[in-house]
């Protein structure tokens, strides 16, 4: 047995891909400018900006005008901020210890 | 059946209740009447079914009717009660009103007697909607505009549930209120939301700070349009498709509900991909059912979303808004929306769309 090889569990965890950056879509949906790793791909990019987008909108029509949207998932929580219009899109993974430092209590 | 024609009715002595339940069935309401023999049942009967009114006997063995109705009157801030004495000892009858009782009445006797009970309860059911103990059928803003008018300085101390309040007047002007974490003019608001509970007036604080700039006059409107477009969105509300929650169905839901800073609870089915809400009549703007036609599209499309890139399903949403923030969330299967004050921090909307989750 080799003292210097990496653990079983460890060397046989699936590689998922971290999403963590953030994008600038204007008003028609097109992405302006983004620092999400290129293993997301684009068209999925473009529909989650599609649906930020949709959701402002929609949210509009009932009279509802929103500054801010969050959205979180098991792994990821998705900012996105109104920018007239557009919005620019914060994606931050959600890792346990991630979670925990955000259930600290805030002293008052 | 509405709750408001269903009628609690509660004697440990069986012949009075059939006595009673035959006078109030006969009412031209024809109310549904249901009745316990202890305290305890009539609880446990109250956290299941919605009741308008109750009655209770005053001598019982264990919890007397005082005692019924102090847990009552904390669990069930709506309800209407009805004390019914063995005799009219006025220290008791005194007792009674003070504990913020609606009505004591002495144990019918005779034919006569029991055609008066009967009508009296008939006007007590026929009138209900809300009010505070003490002023019957006045309204909060009433009680603000009578103390304002009359250039008064006192502290008015308010009780709905377990959740009590203080609005501060002097001179005739609303000068600070407060309830829960919340001051000034976003207490305000939330008080004036209480449809129903108790009130005390207490001696006046002149040298209470000033949080609350606003005139008197312009508070009430604000808290009068607030009402009244409340009102038409509980009317409007989409039987099939969306509900209030109320308190026997999910009782941190409404522990929520009751909670500051929350303006509604609703809740409703998950829309599916192919059952895109699109399809119903769109709501009033600016109205809940809008705001939770919104919230089920946009649920639908960011949990498809989530799922087509493996992130799995979708937890929570939080959108702040500058007319109000909204929360959303999966709680047994239906997807709730909760409109928060836009008053609310985002840190504060976070934790109420937590507590959702957890429910």
């Amino acid at each position: 047995m080799s003292l210097f090889s990496k653990s079983r569990s460890t060397a046989k965890q699936p590689k998922t891909p971290c999403l963590k950056g953030a994008f600038t879509i204007d008003a028609r949906g097109r992405v302006i400018s983004s620092t999400v790793p290129a293993s997301f791909a684009g068209s999925l990019q473009k529909e989650l900006a599609g649906a930020v987008l949709d959701a402002f909108r929609d949210a509009q029509a009932a009279h509802l005008t929103l500054t801010e949207l969050v959205f979180e998932f098991c792994g990821l929580r998705v900012t996105a901020k109104e920018m007239r219009g557009g919005a620019i899109v914060f994606l931050h993974p959600l890792t346990p210890e991630t979670q925990l430092a955000a259930e600290e209590p805030v002293a008052s | 059946m509405p709750s408001q024609h269903r009628i609690l009715l509660l004697d440990d002595d069986v012949d009075l209740l059939d006595r009673y339940r035959k006078a109030l069935e006969s009412m031209p309401t024809r109310p549904e009447i249901v009745t316990c023999t202890s305290g305890a049942k009539a609880l446990a009967l109250l956290e299941s079914t919605p009741v308008a009114l109750m009655v209770s006997d005053f001598d019982m063995p264990g919890m007397d009717g005082l005692q019924v109705f102090s847990i009552v009157r904390r669990r069930f801030p709506k309800l209407r009660y009805v004390v019914m004495m063995p005799t009219s000892d006025p220290a008791m009858r005194s007792r009674a009103y003070n504990a913020g009782v609606d009505l004591v009445w002495e144990k019918p006797a005779s034919d006569e007697d029991f055609a008066l009970f009967q009508s009296c309860i008939e006007g007590l059911v026929d009138d209900f909607g809300g009010g505070f103990r003490g002023i019957q059928h006045k309204s909060l803003v009433d009680l603000v505009q009578l103390e304002c008018l009359s250039h008064s300085s006192s502290v008015l101390r308010l009780e709905h549930g377990t959740n009590a309040g203080r609005i501060w007047i002097n001179s005739g002007e609303v000068v600070d209120a407060e309830v829960g974490k919340l001051e000034g003019e976003r207490a305000f608001a939330e008080l004036m939301r209480w449809r129903a509970g108790n009130f005390e007036i207490l001696p006046a604080e002149p040298e209470r700070q000033r949080r609350i700039d606003v005139s008197w006059q312009a508070l009430l409107l604000d808290s009068v349009q607030a009402q009244d477009e409340q009102r038409a969105e509980t009317s409007a509300l989409d039987g099939e498709n969306m509900q209030k929650v109320t308190a026997p169905e999910h009782s941190r839901l409404t522990e929520l509900e009751t909670a500051s800073g929350v303006e509604f609870l609703l809740r409703g089915a998950i829309p599916l991909p192919t059952n895109a809400p699109d399809a119903k009549p769109a709501a009033a703007p600016g109205s809940d059912t809008a705001v939770f036609q919104w919230a089920q599209k946009t649920w639908g499309s960011l949990d498809a979303i989530g799922r087509k890139l493996g992130l799995g399903p979708l937890r929570q949403v939080e959108s702040l808004g500058l007319q109000r923030h909204v929360g959303m969330s999966v709680v047994e299967q239906n997807l709730v929306c909760l409109g928060l004050n836009r008053s609310l921090s985002p840190a504060e909307v976070r934790e109420k769309t937590k507590q959702l989750s957890s429910a």
